[in-house]
């Protein structure tokens, strides 16, 4: 549980202009403030980190590191900092995937101005909330149970998804290390566990894996 | 003010407190907030219309006559693409940004045949936004002939 009355927000989203209407939203309810803004999901660990938000308003797709990966980084380090997370698209699997990084709270960006402040305000009476279209397939996945696909979580590791990602977004094992701050010969390692899991023979394959798994946008 | 062939005869002084009027098409609402909130701190612009779609838009563009339009391009009901046809062929004159989710010379090259003025990225910084919204204000005439009723200067209406 969080004061209503002196809310201090961080917005995640690569589009400027996103996070412009975002802190419009934000800024009208008296006490609520954005106290930081970030344009990559690096960025918002390190603001997270720095500014400690009560909430976080997390785009899902952002470049580097998506809203997912940031989310579970910043869950891990401020277990009280709460995160919505925003997405453009919809679909079952990205539910499961939004829970199991720790979010609560989940909104399509077209119904953002609508539910955003809703989210929050659920979030501070400690309940979840989802857009409507995912709160009923959570209902009808409970009601009938059926076999899914595996989380991305259980095939690959943090630091995998993290390179899944860099790769996909065109960058060479060379400027993976450089991001990661870790060695080429450790970057090209990690790659080839990674294509070895995920059973893949090229770069495309993998691209085409992020996309559908929301890792980067197509 | 005295009626003219229709048109309204305005002083200068009001002439030069006219703000340029901009509408802003896009299906997300948090976008539609984030450009308004960008065009209002600009002295000299303003917000006279939104559009969620491109049928919208249309309808809007008909009834405002503004001297910009902000196009979002995929839509439901209409695209951007489409409501840019319709409204270039209905006023020549009008200023119409396509801003677009895609970087693609294709989408590009498709923005331009339809009509469009300018061609951004939602991924551009806020500063290139105003930067085009500047460079179209300054190719708009004084007194844009589009917009019936539009104002136009006591020396034009001499003229006539």
């Amino acid at each position: 549980m969080f004061d209503f009355s002196n809310l201090r927000v961080l917005i995640a989203d690569d589009h400027e202009i996103v996070r412009r209407g975002l802190r419009t939203l934000v800024s009208s309810r008296p006490g609520w403030v954005v106290c930081a803004e970030a344009s990559t999901g690096r960025e918002a660990v390190a603001r997270a980190e720095e500014h400690r938000p009560d909430v976080v308003v997390m785009d899902i797709v952002m470049p580097g590191l998506n809203g997912l990966e940031a989310t579970r980084k910043i869950r891990k380090i401020l277990p009280k900092t709460h995160v919505v997370i925003l997405s453009l698209h919809y679909s079952d699997d990205l539910v499961r995937e939004v829970l199991d990084a720790g979010a609560r709270s989940y909104i399509l960006k077209t119904d953002a101005s609508r539910d955003l402040i809703t989210a929050i305000e659920a979030m501070a009476k400690n309940r979840t909330f989802f857009t409507t279209v995912a709160a009923q397939a959570l209902v009808d996945r409970f009601c009938n149970p059926r076999a899914t696909a595996p989380l991305m979580r259980a095939l690959l590791s943090g630091r995998e998804r993290e390179i899944v990602q860099l790769l996909a977004e065109g960058n060479s094992s060379k400027e993976v290390a450089k991001v990661l701050g870790i060695s080429v010969k450790t970057a090209e390692t990690h790659r080839a566990n990674i294509m070895r899991k995920l059973e893949m023979h090229s770069v495309s394959e993998l691209v085409r894996y992020a996309v559908k798994h929301h890792i980067t946008e197509a | 003010m005295a009626m003219l062939k229709g048109f309204k005869v305005l002083s200068p002084l009001l002439f030069s407190e006219m703000k340029i009027q901009i509408l802003v098409v896009d299906d997300h609402e948090i976008v539609r907030k984030g450009i308004c909130r960008l065009i209002e701190a600009h002295e000299g612009w303003q917000v006279c219309g939104e559009a969620a779609n491109g049928k919208q838009a249309i309808e809007k563009a008909l009834e405002l006559t503004p001297d910009v339009v902000l196009m979002d391009i995929s839509m439901p009901l209409m695209s951007g693409l489409e409501a840019t046809r319709h409204i270039r062929k209905r006023f020549p004159s009008m200023k119409i940004a396509i801003i677009s989710l895609h970087e693609s010379h294709h989408v590009m090259a498709e923005a331009r045949n339809a009509g469009a003025d300018a061609y951004l990225l939602k991924s551009d910084p806020s500063c290139e936004l105003e930067r085009t919204i500047s460079g179209l204000v300054m190719t708009i005439p004084k007194g844009a002939a589009d917009r019936p009723g539009a104002p136009v200067s006591a020396e034009a209406a001499s003229a006539d």
